[in-house]
């Protein structure tokens, strides 16, 4: 069965297989250059953009330009990234059941000395493992490229799927979830459009209402104070470089669990109306309004970040979320074809 | 050999999709060994009686039985007896026809390799050509020789000779006498050209309009049938016992096809005996009124 699995998608593994092959190749590339000309942009004689001119043959320039283009390279790469997951998912997961259906060849399977549950089993664990045997290294290069680049966060929506194992996540559960819609829907061209909004529609809600949940967040206080110097504002943010900020702002200091935005929109009315008690004066003023508001409200400043060394933790959960909804749709999907009619 | 053991027995069997009735109250009963034909009209349920003894479905109602079990989609162990030769021929477009018979070899425990092998050579079909690029009548072939070489003991054929020209419609003919019915297979196959199948067939099964109108023996449903005819002035009715099936009247004659319930006097009738399409379609043309008595006839004395 593991042939027969495999005989029927060869030649469109080989055609993703080289397109997997093109997107590494690229990221190392541009992993590798681009690490390079930061690392020699950043050393003396250049020291960022400090000496960088437009004067033609000007190294620091040249630089410049280099990192500015290889930024530009650096979109398509994670472009690439998020777009290669589902695809090849989703074309493999159609692949093994919705076309056999579409096109009516699994009734030719069907009525050979097979059970449906061993023919489903094949062409899921086929299927399951050309997945990953091609996403995990884009995942292992989109990963190094990440550390590459010039940093930036990796918690931002646009780094978090292409800089860890979840690409790998992704990929299986669009297999998964190709396979039950090929199953119910039966045509190929339709369960692609609808396994593609079910996708986007999750892709969409996962980071801002699930991904926050999946570690347990750090809670920063800080009391009012008037030793921020320089600063218009009573308080000084805090959050180490690197971690997720959850939520950033003012909320009463009785705030039970983990303060959220709520908590922060309730006592703004409050801290407004009792800025406005006070005549507007010089900014120095101001600052000594608010501390004296804050204090009267009995509110605090409070940073609610996940830190930075949580990212793997982070990566491995909604790895693992993912793997387990698309064990469920793989369930699902067995469960249809055991009684279908082909 | 042929022996009274049923292959094929269903009770009652009723298949619906949504509101529509594909089959209704079907039961028929075919002994092992019998070449069966399946003739109906297009839509009269002749695909989803095949797929529903092939395992490919289940029934709204009622029971299936191949070889004294169950059949139903998970009746794998059951399905390595059965052959079935679809109407669409589904065979993977994109594969060479060795590669079918792998797929044939790995999914089939009593895989014969060498009979496929053998039977293709002998039709010229290359196993090195890609399916996509046979011809109708060759495709037919290499889905004929993956139900064979299963070696099946039941043998369920759709359409087999459908859209195939004349030579390649007698040659397939041909192959499924040699093949299953020479082996002892008993074969239930479908169409709705009685005539390619009349020299072959053993067993006949009448199926229109979702309902079974005649199953049993060719010999017996030929030995039941008979042309009545007499002058339309001689005012005689139709023997006790005959159940008519089609009335012709000229300006001198009348002619009755009739089904007999027991042996006919003379009595002054001509007799004749019909053919096997002419008994099929004479049920066919009749089917309104053959449902209406519950076994495909007219009540005897209509005339």
């Amino acid at each position: 069965m593991i042939w027969i699995a495999w005989r029927y998608q060869r030649s469109v593994v080989l055609a993703l297989g080289l397109l997997t092959f093109v997107i590494i190749g690229f990221a190392l590339v541009n992993g590798v250059t681009q690490h390079h000309d930061f690392v020699q942009f950043m050393k003396p004689p250049c020291r960022g953009s400090e000496s960088a001119t437009n004067v033609p043959g000007d190294r620091c320039g040249i630089l410049d330009v280099n990192l500015a283009n290889a930024e530009h390279f650096s979109s398509e790469i994670r472009f690439a990234g998020y777009i290669i997951a589902p695809l090849v998912g989703a074309i493999l997961g159609l692949l093994a059941v919705g076309n056999q259906l579409d096109n009516r060849t699994a009734r030719f399977a069907w009525t050979q000395s097979i059970s449906r549950t061993r023919w489903f089993g094949a062409k899921a664990g086929v299927g399951g493992a050309i997945v990953t045997a091609l996403l995990v290294p884009v995942a292992i290069v989109l990963s190094w490229w990440s550390g590459q680049v010039p940093p930036s966060n990796v918690f931002n929506s646009e780094n978090f799927g292409v800089a860890g194992w979840d690409l790998v996540a992704y990929g299986l559960f669009m297999f998964a979830l190709t396979l039950l819609t090929g199953t119910v829907i039966r045509k190929v061209g339709w369960a692609l459009a609808a396994s593609v909004l079910i996708f986007l529609a999750i892709a969409a809600t996962v980071p801002s209402h699930v991904r926050p949940h999946l570690a347990t967040p750090t809670v920063h206080w800080s009391a009012p104070t008037l030793a921020t110097k320089g600063k218009a504002y009573a308080y000084a943010d805090y959050f180490p470089q690197n971690s997720w900020l959850l939520v950033n702002g003012v909320v009463s200091r009785n705030t039970v669990g983990i303060p959220t935005w709520k908590d922060v929109f309730a006592v703004e009315p409050r801290i407004t109306k009792c800025e406005g008690n006070y005549p507007e004066e010089s900014e120095s003023r101001y600052v000594k309004t608010e501390v004296r508001c804050y204090r009267k409200l009995d509110v605090e400043q409070v940073s609610v970040y996940i830190p930075g060394d949580q990212f793997w933790t982070l990566q491995l959960r909604e790895g693992v979320l993912y793997l387990v909804a698309g064990l469920v749709l793989a369930g699902g999907s067995l469960l249809i074809i055991r009684r279908i009619e082909p | 050999m042929m022996s009274d053991e049923l292959v094929i027995e269903t009770e009652a069997l009723t298949k619906r999709f949504r509101r529509r009735t594909a089959l209704q109250d079907c039961s028929i009963a075919v002994p092992r060994g019998r070449v069966a034909a399946l003739v109906g009209p297009n839509g009269s349920g002749k695909t989803t009686l095949l797929r529903l003894l092939a395992g490919l479905s289940s029934p709204t109602e009622g029971r299936i039985s191949v070889f004294g079990e169950e059949m139903s989609t998970s009746s794998s162990a059951l399905r390595s007896r059965v052959g079935y030769l679809d109407q669409e021929r589904p065979l993977y477009p994109w594969w060479r026809v060795r590669e079918i018979l792998e797929f044939g070899r790995k999914t089939n425990p009593a895989w014969d390799s060498d009979l496929a092998r053998q039977h293709l050579a002998a039709l010229r079909i290359d196993l090195n050509s890609r399916i996509r690029e046979l011809s109708g009548g060759q495709k037919a072939q290499v889905a004929l020789a993956v139900c064979f070489s299963k070696r099946p003991e039941l043998v369920l054929l759709d359409e087999p000779a459908a859209a195939l020209d004349p030579v390649a419609r007698q040659d397939l003919l041909q192959n499924v006498t040699e093949l299953f019915a020479d082996n002892e297979a008993s074969v239930l196959m479908s169409t709705h050209a009685i005539d390619d199948v009349a020299a072959i067939c053993d067993y006949v099964i009448i199926l229109s309009d979702s309902r079974i109108l005649l199953s049993e023996d060719l010999d017996y449903a030929l030995e039941s049938h008979r042309y009545l005819s007499r002058g339309v002035d001689d005012g005689a009715t139709v023997p006790p016992g005959a159940i008519v099936l089609e009335e012709r009247r000229s300006t001198r004659e009348v002619t009755y096809l009739v089904r007999l319930a027991m042996p006919l006097e003379r009595d002054g009738w001509r007799i004749e005996r019909p053919t096997l399409n002419e008994i099929v379609i004479a049920y066919l043309r009749d089917q309104p009124r053959a449902t209406d008595t519950g076994v495909g006839v007219r009540e005897s004395g209509a005339a």
